[in-house]
């Protein structure tokens, strides 16, 4: 399913010149070297601040390196450092 | 290069195949004032015997501003030899010979003007991205990657979206970024894809992602997981880019069949963090978006925050065809 032309018509509508002060936007490459901005709106915004606090939590589970998966092995045979 | 002039035209009563002594028509242009002296082979010229069937034509160059010296037969009623002229007003203009004018053979804008086994022909306006080639004998339109878009990104914008909607029918897109920035330290970057030319773009556990990364100490990790968009940067945290002057990553991304509809959207990478120090990582991976619909827009996005608000980075997008 591909942009119809009312979809392309919309989105380029919507685009501003500058981007806006003071508020998260997208900056959006048309093409024939159409470019604009478009702002996030409260419900984006909020979502991004979900995205990124998952993002955060994904942080603290991450696998463990080489050198840790070693250091771990070592460990529980009573080899290595402390 | 041989010269031509409007309106110059003299005569001469010389005779023979010596130097032709040229004299003024009013109203006409001479040699000398269109073309001056010296050099050979300067410009064209046309000789006719008004008192007999005597022609020649060729490329000369005036000795003086009144003698004209024929430096090069190309033809006449001698062939590619001096014409010996009898007694008789000789007309003296310039103008080009048959075999060397062009009948335009353009009729419709985009044609490129080719010369074909023996004259000017045209070349029809290629198809939508076709690129001009050879085939060994004539010019031809072919296929070649192209470049599609390129640009640099906005400081400080969230995402960068790039709308493809016309670009769909190449069978892949090779996707360039260099000096991508984020202003939060140690985020990754995401890639998102549009089925509807941006009007929204596929954020859920529809991607699936495989990757591998090292970093400057030597230690590794695997991919796997299901992310909610494909991560050129893995989902090592260690594996992150940094906000700092300097820092920042490069990668190149090949997206395979974006207008295809009967399998999944799939993608290879392979990318370059670095920071000031300067300390690197490498990673390369795949990813799907397990929807089959053609991508018309591509969104790229950091973890956490925006593109950096000095140096956010630029790209160029290629299509295979």
């Amino acid at each position: 399913m591909g942009a119809t032309e009312q979809q392309k018509k919309e989105l380029r509508e919507k685009l501003l010149k500058e981007p806006p002060v003071g508020r998260p936007f997208r900056h959006v490459v048309c093409e024939n070297g159409i470019e604009g901005y478009i702002a996030f709106s409260d419900e984006e915004i909020a979502q991004q601040a979900i995205d990124a606090a998952y993002f955060e939590e994904q942080k603290k589970n991450q696998p463990l390196t080489l050198e840790e998966r070693i250091a771990k092995l070592e460990k529980a045979a009573g080899i290595g450092g402390t | 290069m041989v010269a031509i002039a409007n309106l110059v035209h003299q005569q001469s009563t010389t005779t023979g195949t010596s130097d032709f002594t040229l004299t003024a028509m009013n109203g006409k242009q001479s040699f000398n004032t269109a073309f001056g002296t010296g050099g050979s082979n300067v410009f064209y010229y046309f000789i006719m015997n008004q008192s007999a069937a005597e022609f020649e034509y060729g490329t000369g160059h005036l000795s003086s501003s009144t003698v004209l010296v024929r430096d090069t037969v190309i033809g006449g009623t001698n062939s590619t030899s001096l014409v010996n002229f009898s007694a008789g007003t000789k007309d003296v203009c310039c103008d080009i010979e048959a075999s060397k004018q062009i009948i335009n053979p353009l009729t419709t804008r985009g044609d490129i003007l080719v010369r074909d086994a023996s004259v000017a022909a045209r070349l029809a306006l290629g198809a939508n991205f076709k690129t001009l080639q050879s085939n060994g004998t004539d010019p031809a339109w072919g296929d070649a990657p192209i470049l599609l878009t390129s640009g640099n990104i906005t400081a400080s914008a969230t995402t960068l979206d790039i709308v493809m909607t016309s670009y769909t029918a190449f069978s892949a897109w090779l996707i360039i970024g260099k000096g991508f920035m984020p202003t939060t330290d140690q985020v990754l970057l995401y890639l998102r894809l549009s089925t509807d030319g941006g009007s929204t773009y596929v954020a859920t556990n529809s991607y699936h992602h495989r990757s591998r990364c090292e970093l400057t100490g030597g230690d590794a990790s695997g991919g796997g997981q299901l992310l909610a968009q494909i991560s050129p940067h893995g989902t090592n945290s260690t594996f992150c880019c940094g906000n700092v002057s300097g820092e920042g990553c490069d990668f190149e991304l090949l997206l395979f069949d974006p207008g295809g509809t009967t399998h999944y959207t799939s993608c290879n990478y392979a990318i370059n963090t670095y920071n000031g120090t300067p300390n690197m990582g490498w990673g390369q991976g795949s990813g799907i978006l397990a929807v089959k619909q053609d991508i018309d827009a591509l969104r790229f996005l950091w973890s956490s925050g925006n593109f950096n608000g000095s140096t956010p980075g630029s790209y160029k997008i290629y299509g295979i065809p």
